[in-house]
């Protein structure tokens, strides 16, 4: 390979560096404010009086100054899991501010209930700090989607009264608040009640939302809500929505049961302009994006087994592998480069995005609830640096399995409690850290599972 | 520091603390611990002298460098440093022909030298011309390109996909075209 040709795969690979995941801690002024007076007073009184006044100040608790806390960042020693920084085992019932679901960004939850929209949450306690009330009624599946510099986003009913016949319909705003003290900054008018994750989302400099119309994405303000530009695509066409690195993706289809292809266009995030990067034969289905690349599905055949398991790139590179489903699928998930699956039976298998061949199929470890429930298990997620996959059912069993041989190296039970009525819905799994936040209704419990121990 | 300056510290630590984080990330070849410690670094650096300084995100930026530089030089024998688990690989995800490669490449990244990774950040990632890598380090021009070629030729043998670099173009990076290669 010439010099310039291995120059450009370093910039290749240092430009796919997924890097969305790296945010910054929210006290970081204060650990750099904190560590830059201990050194100056380090460098004022000699090295060794002021380690004897540190450790006399961590003795008698004297304020920050003679805090043993470290703002240094400290790597943690061989065992993998290290609890967050403040962080102790906790568990809340709150009612009202958890049943819909939670985020964990920085070092707080941001839930939605039967009667907050939006509630802080502690990561490290578990107290409530502030929460913005329904309106009217909180009853939905959604929870916040997005937190960023300093805004939460989540969704709300857009109105307390009833129609004129009587009948009740909220109807629903997208709604972004301010995440230190929760006020509501705007909302803005959805056309339908999708609530989904890929009703709204943020992009470079906006918040895409599938507003004013359902064929309609447009790019607002996230400190205003105010539009910047709109994309809207032609009757009979439907399309899904991805972001890549802050770039929105739409991915077209002829609203047909076969169509031919499906399009993947891309939207400039300053301007909305469109360009379509390629198009891939049938119907994509879009399960997830990992990395720098969206995910798809699309079937084969006609019961919809054999299936081709497709990832495209920004750039419309794309690769396919076909990919068999065995049995009935409780849940499928697209969690970093695998997609993991649990079958109804109680297996567990992690499909490889690269190749997707399989790599493992392990018994899951929790109950699987029956097809003819509402509830499912938890989304699994994935500790990367621990190498640990989790689970969590209804009841409340928790299970880790290693990503890398399916071998299941921890196992426990949270007391959930029993879900309200009319929040029958699945249990979430967080992970805070290495710490797990376990959410069944409105009940959540944040431990953290002793793997690599 | 005046409550004034403090806030405006504060505003920008909150508006670009993770941008500049995500760059730390990348100079220290995906080690998290050890990039919010250098961008803490940076910070502490900046916050002193902060209302002397006329462009913020700059300081930092070249803070963050030349203390990734110097942390080579005083700990030389750390140069190399391993991860155990590469956190958000490159394109780890990533399915097709370039994936392997890209994994490779960002594995071999991480055991680059601090000082490699730096040049090889600021060249292949910023896109800056080594007259201006070499202001960013305060060395000299001579010293850029060296380090930049040593480093590509360290990355070559790391990932032997890349195959070895050929002849001529080994003796062009020193410099000169001998007359046995002159055409």
């Amino acid at each position: 390979m010439t010099t310039e040709r291995v120059e450009d795969k370093v910039r290749d690979t240092l430009h796919a560096v997924a890097l969305d995941r790296v945010r910054a801690p929210g006290d970081l002024v204060e650990k750099v404010v904190r560590r830059r007076s201990r050194r100056r007073f380090s460098q004022a009184a000699g090295t060794a009086v002021a380690v004897a006044a540190i450790s006399v100040g961590a003795v008698f608790g004297f304020g920050d100054g003679g805090s043993a806390r470290h703002e240094r960042p400290v790597r943690p020693a061989a065992s993998p899991a290290t609890p967050p920084q403040g962080w102790k085992p906790w568990q809340s019932s709150a009612a009202g501010a958890g049943e819909r679901g939670c985020l964990v960004d920085g070092s707080a939850l941001y839930c939605s209930g039967s009667a907050y929209d939006v509630a802080k949450i502690d990561a490290n306690t578990g107290k409530r700090l502030w929460s913005v009330e329904v309106n009217r009624e909180g009853d939905g599946i959604d929870h916040p989607f997005a937190v960023r510099d300093g805004v939460v986003y989540a969704y709300r009913n857009h109105t307390a009264q009833n129609q004129s016949n009587g009948d009740y319909f909220g109807g629903t705003d997208l709604m972004a608040v301010k995440a230190d003290t929760g006020k509501v900054l705007w909302t803005v008018q959805m056309p339908q009640d999708d609530r989904t994750e890929q009703a709204a989302m943020p992009i470079d400099g906006a918040v895409l939302a599938n507003t004013p119309s359902v064929r309609t994405m447009s790019a607002l303000d996230p400190l205003t809500g105010k539009e910047k530009w709109r994309h809207t695509w032609d009757k009979g066409i439907v399309c899904q929505r991805a972001v890549l690195s802050g770039v929105p993706y739409l991915l077209c289809a002829r609203d047909v049961e076969k169509p031919d292809g499906t399009d993947v266009i891309r939207l400039d995030p300053a301007t909305g302009s469109a360009t379509k990067v390629t198009t891939l034969p049938g119907m994509q289905q879009l399960i997830g994006t990992s990395g720098d690349r969206m995910v798809l599905l699309a079937a084969r055949d006609e019961d919809r087994k054999d299936l081709q398991l497709t990832t495209v790139n920004g750039s419309g590179e794309h690769a396919s592998h076909p990919y068999r489903v065995k049995g009935a699928l409780a849940g499928s998930d697209v969690v970093g480069d695998r997609l993991i699956t649990v079958s109804r039976k109680g297996e567990a298998s992690a499909h490889s995005l690269a190749t997707g061949k399989a790599l493992w199929t392990r018994p899951v470890g929790v109950k699987v609830p029956g097809q003819d429930t509402m509830q499912s298990i938890a989304s699994p997620v994935v500790s990367t640096r621990q190498g640990v996959v989790y689970f969590l059912d209804p009841t409340g069993n928790l299970s880790g399995l290693d990503l890398h041989t399916g071998a299941q190296v921890w196992r426990d039970h949270v007391d959930t409690g029993r879900t309200k009525p009319g929040f029958a819905g699945s249990p979430q799994l967080l992970l805070y850290g290495d710490a797990l936040v376990a959410r069944n209704g409105s009940t959540l419990v944040s431990l953290l599972p002793p793997t690599g121990n | 520091m005046e409550a004034s300056s403090h806030d405006e510290f504060r505003e920008f630590v909150e508006m670009r603390s993770t941008a500049l984080l995500r760059l730390a990330v990348l100079l220290t070849g995906g080690d998290r611990y050890a990039a919010e410690d250098l961008l803490q670094i940076a910070l502490m650096k900046a916050y002193g002298r902060w209302a002397r300084i006329e462009q913020h995100e700059a300081y930092v930026r070249q803070v963050m460098y030349r203390q990734q530089v110097n942390r080579w030089r005083l700990r030389r024998h750390h140069a190399e440093t391993t991860v155990p688990v590469l956190p958000d690989a490159a394109g780890d995800a990533a399915a097709g022909p370039d994936s392997d490669l890209r994994i490779a490449l960002w594995a071999a990244l991480g055991r680059l030298s601090n000082r490699q990774r730096a040049v090889v950040v600021l060249r292949y990632f910023e896109d800056l011309p080594e007259s201006e890598v070499a202001a960013l380090l305060g060395c000299p021009v001579g010293t850029v390109r060296s380090t930049a070629h040593r480093s590509l030729a360290k990355l070559r043998k790391l990932v032997p996909e890349l195959g070895p670099e050929r002849p001529t173009e080994r003796i062009q990076s020193l410099g000169y075209t001998p007359k046995e290669v002159q055409r």
